[in-house]
């Protein structure tokens, strides 16, 4: 997504925030739902995601082009909720918690019921529900660097900006992630042969 | 064997149908105000009619909470959260629980924050009234954990801190003599003269809460002081963060 939005809305253009809000409700759920929130947890840290970039127009820091894309820049902000939410945690030992898989089916079956989606291919379905429990089961320094790069677009450069670490070490981090991807994946589809 | 690219463009158009597949976001009620609505009023001020749904909303009761996440609440909004009547509550509560690094538990346990409180509960005291008296308020973070260590080391200062209200009348400075601890309150006008700044030391575990009288000095202000006695009890009976907090007495 370009960043012509974000500007617009800086200079006064709530609609504009209205399209980035519309652009990005999905994409920020299913970004940190990968990361391994649960879906509720997922949606909330989306809502302040979004909340702080509006809030960018009266108080704070603003995002500006140099900083680099905008895409980069709300993924860093949801990232941040995220790791932040994760030591308030560590600091609460004894709070609920909701496994991974259960709460991405808890969000597809409420999304069920939504008579567009029935029509779904299931196959697909099936490989995405697929890819999901496979990245939930990588490291998870390699399960970001893979997912920032390679299925969210960001640059090397980006990415390392983000989890605040040298580009080269996204790039081992990614291709260790993806090496181990590709054997799970592999590994799962003779065991279906092999079932048949 | 599939080759690379092969391989994560299919991955890439799993991830895809994956997100696509996430439910759209709950609708917001007509009364919600708009997020950029909502980043506004909280910096500007709100509407009755906004108040009064906010109050009410869980959604915007979660948006608030996302708000004092990024800012703690002011002593007005801690103040009515005190007197029972804040829109925020439900938003506060959780910011108390789940986010708070301890200041605003310290500040709803002030002396004065309390005692407004309860005038605003019992309508003894008008929201304007309140809202004109932090003018004259002036506060201050306070880090009492090295003081110890500097003691022992002698000769340093290591607690210096001072704090002016926002229209500049009174200002209050903190700072370690020896081994005390002395607090040292100073407007530029001459007119407050006899009148009373309470000074409160909100620590952890305890507050602390004193009535300074100002005198004319030399015909530039008025001053007053006092001293909070022996900086290593008081660390030990505060906790290492406090505030110290200097209020006009009206």
């Amino acid at each position: 997504m370009s960043d012509a939005p974000i500007l617009q809305y800086y200079a006064g253009s709530d609609d504009a925030f209205a399209e980035i809000y519309s652009q990005w409700w999905r994409r920020l759920v299913h970004f940190l739902m990968t990361l391994g929130a649960p879906w509720h947890l997922a949606e909330e840290l989306a809502q302040e995601a979004l909340y702080r970039i509006v809030r960018t127009r009266v108080k704070g820091s603003r995002y500006e082009p140099a900083m680099g894309t905008f895409d980069g820049w709300i993924l860093m902000v949801a990232r941040n909720l995220w790791m932040d939410h994760l030591r308030r945690k560590s600091r609460r030992p004894r709070e609920e918690t909701v496994h991974h898989e259960d709460a991405v089916d808890g969000a597809f079956l409420a999304d069920a019921a939504q008579p567009a989606r029935q029509e779904a291919d299931l196959l697909a379905r099936e490989t995405s529900r697929r890819l999901r429990e496979l990245l939930t089961q990588l490291p998870p320094e390699q399960r970001e660097a893979l997912i920032l790069h390679d299925f969210e677009g960001l640059s090397y450069r980006e990415a390392a900006a983000i989890l605040d670490i040298p580009q080269g070490t996204v790039v081992s981090r990614r291709e260790l992630g993806l090496s181990k991807l590709r054997a799970s994946w592999s590994e799962g589809e003779v065991r279906e042969r092999v079932a048949l | 064997m599939e080759g690379e690219d092969t391989f994560l463009n299919s991955m890439r158009d799993a991830y895809r149908r994956s997100r696509e597949s996430i439910p759209g976001p709950a609708p917001a009620e007509p009364a919600c105000p708009s997020l950029p609505r909502m980043a506004q009023a909280a910096a500007d001020g709100w509407q009755p009619d906004e108040l009064a749904h906010v109050a009410g909303c869980p959604r915007c009761q979660q948006i608030m909470a996302a708000e004092f996440r990024i800012e703690c609440p002011g002593f007005a909004v801690l103040a009515h959260f005190a007197a029972g009547d804040s829109p925020f509550a439900a938003a506060l509560g959780r910011h108390l629980e789940e986010d708070c690094d301890g200041r605003c538990r310290r500040r709803l346990q002030s002396p004065w924050l309390q005692a407004a409180a309860a005038m605003l509960r019992t309508g003894t005291l008008a929201e304007n009234v309140f809202q004109e008296s932090m003018r004259h308020l002036a506060i201050s973070d306070v880090h009492l954990a090295a003081a110890p260590a500097f003691l022992r080391l002698g000769g340093e200062t290591p607690i210096q801190v001072h704090a002016v209200g926002p229209d500049g009348l009174i200002a209050v400075t903190l700072k370690q003599e020896g081994p005390q601890l002395l607090a040292y309150v100073e407007s530029p006008s001459t007119s407050l003269a006899g009148h009373t700044v309470m000074v409160e030391l909100l620590g952890q575990t305890r507050q602390l809460r004193v009535p300074v009288i100002l005198r004319m000095v030399d015909g530039v202000g008025a001053f007053g002081s006092h001293s909070f006695g022996d900086l290593a009890a008081l660390t030990a009976d505060l906790g290492p963060d406090c505030e110290i907090l200097a209020i006009l007495d009206r």
